[in-house]
């Protein structure tokens, strides 16, 4: 998944990591967007679109809410455009807003209370047809899917946006080492879930 | 917020799930393109409403019509507020008065009239006067100006009936023989002796003579 950023060729796992003058960039778009400059916008809104959607609909696993949520998350932004400070990477600071906004959803939908994250079901698919959409479909999406809404939350934010432990940890408000614990098991969950994807179909191609 | 620099142990972390997203390609989900061009949309009418750039360049426009306002109401205002007369005026009124002046003394130079129940001219003039235009000359009687203007009018009346060729001791000696024919004898009298006197020169008529002549 390798996404554009200031610089061609940079995937957002790489921006925080990036020198300071790289990772300034989308701060520096976004204010001068605040300044009135909607060009800055389009860049911004073009660097990260796939990420910010792919974050949402892959939480809430519904197309029409993610599409509600997605637009929310904008709206936000741009309305809050004055109040963005540039110390604050700016990845973080939208998913951050994307983060509240599910979390919000969530809270309407009463489906956790206390704000926690809901537990979201797994697939409901028969082993068979389960083993065909991992065959057609890509299988690491599969498996964030049936992860834990905390681990997913985790990964989602690493995968899409590229931001670091560190990051992850102050947008979901845990400390570090809460969240790589949360990232070892998923990490554990994900590699196991595409041995044995990779497994089936092996065995299924052997067959043929 | 900058990143703190990861250890090793988040390093290997990270590392293992960027290898697993590299190894499975998990696919990059696009938003509806309707989606897009509404929140792109969003994103310039926010901007136009509510720049502070734009309020900015837009904020000379404010003070200049501020001004405009502020001229074209100090202009209203000079329009409608009482004249008062400026050095020019002073000026015309000056001389204005030397001219006034100037005529006075050219009259007082002039021989003076008969008495004013003698100038028949003047009484002709009274009696052939409208009733109207009498009238008119006691109502404008108040205006200083107006008074000026009649006495003109007046003047002006007498220097054409001297222009016309009547002289005012025949004219007086019409008025005595009018009285005289009325029956009022003693006026006549009075008025014939007067006139005797201011024209001791003048020949007299012969309806005059007898009437001078004592009765017995």
């Amino acid at each position: 998944m390798v996404r554009p950023r200031c610089l061609p060729g940079h995937s957002p796992a790489r921006q925080i990591l990036m020198s300071s003058e790289d990772a300034a960039c989308d701060e520096q778009l976004m204010l001068a967007y605040a300044a009135g400059d909607a060009q800055a916008f389009d860049r911004l809104y073009e660097h990260y679109r796939t990420a910010l959607y792919g974050f949402i609909l892959r939480q809430v696993k519904d197309p029409v809410a993610s599409n509600d949520i997605y637009q929310q998350c904008w709206e936000k932004l741009i309305k809050g455009r004055h109040s963005y400070r540039s110390k604050s990477p700016f990845p973080a600071w939208l998913f951050r807003i994307a983060r509240n906004t599910v979390v919000d959803h969530f809270r309407r939908e009463s489906k956790t209370p206390g704000g926690e994250l809901p537990e979201l079901v797994s697939d409901t698919a028969g082993p068979e047809q389960q083993s065909l959409e991992t065959e057609v479909e890509e299988s690491l999406s599969a498996a964030i899917a049936k992860l834990p809404t905390e681990q997913r939350e985790v990964v989602l934010l690493r995968l899409e946006a590229g931001l670091d432990l560190a990051a992850i940890a102050n947008i979901t408000g845990v400390n570090t080492e809460t969240c790589k614990s949360r990232l070892r098991y998923a990490l554990a969950k994900l590699q196991q879930q595409m041995q044995d994807t990779d497994a089936t179909s092996g065995g299924q191609h052997a067959a043929q | 917020m900058r990143p703190n620099k990861p250890t090793a142990d988040e390093r290997e972390l990270l590392q293992q799930l960027d290898q697993l997203q590299a190894r499975a390609q998990m696919p990059e989900i696009e938003p509806p393109a309707l989606i897009d061009q509404a929140v792109r949309n969003m994103a310039r009418r926010e901007l136009h409403g509510h720049s502070p750039p734009l309020a900015g360049k837009l904020r000379w426009i404010a003070g200049l019509s501020t001004a405009s306002i502020a001229l074209i109401a100090l202009g209203i205002s000079l329009v409608q507020s009482p004249y008062e007369p400026g050095p020019a005026d002073e000026s015309f009124k000056s001389k204005k008065t030397e001219i006034s002046s100037m005529r006075e003394e050219s009259r007082s130079a002039t021989p003076a009239a008969p008495p004013a129940p003698v100038s028949g001219a003047r009484l002709k003039q009274d009696q052939q006067l409208p009733k109207e235009s009498l009238e008119k000359q006691s109502v404008l009687a108040d205006s200083p100006y107006n008074q000026a203007e009649l006495a003109e009018e007046m003047e002006s009346a007498d220097i054409d009936s001297a222009q016309a060729g009547e002289d005012p001791a025949l004219a007086w000696l019409d008025l005595i023989q009018q009285l005289h024919e009325q029956g009022l004898r003693a006026e006549a009298l009075e008025q014939l002796q007067a006139w005797q006197q201011q024209y001791p020169d003048q020949p007299l008529p012969n309806w005059a003579a007898e009437l001078l002549a004592p009765k017995h």
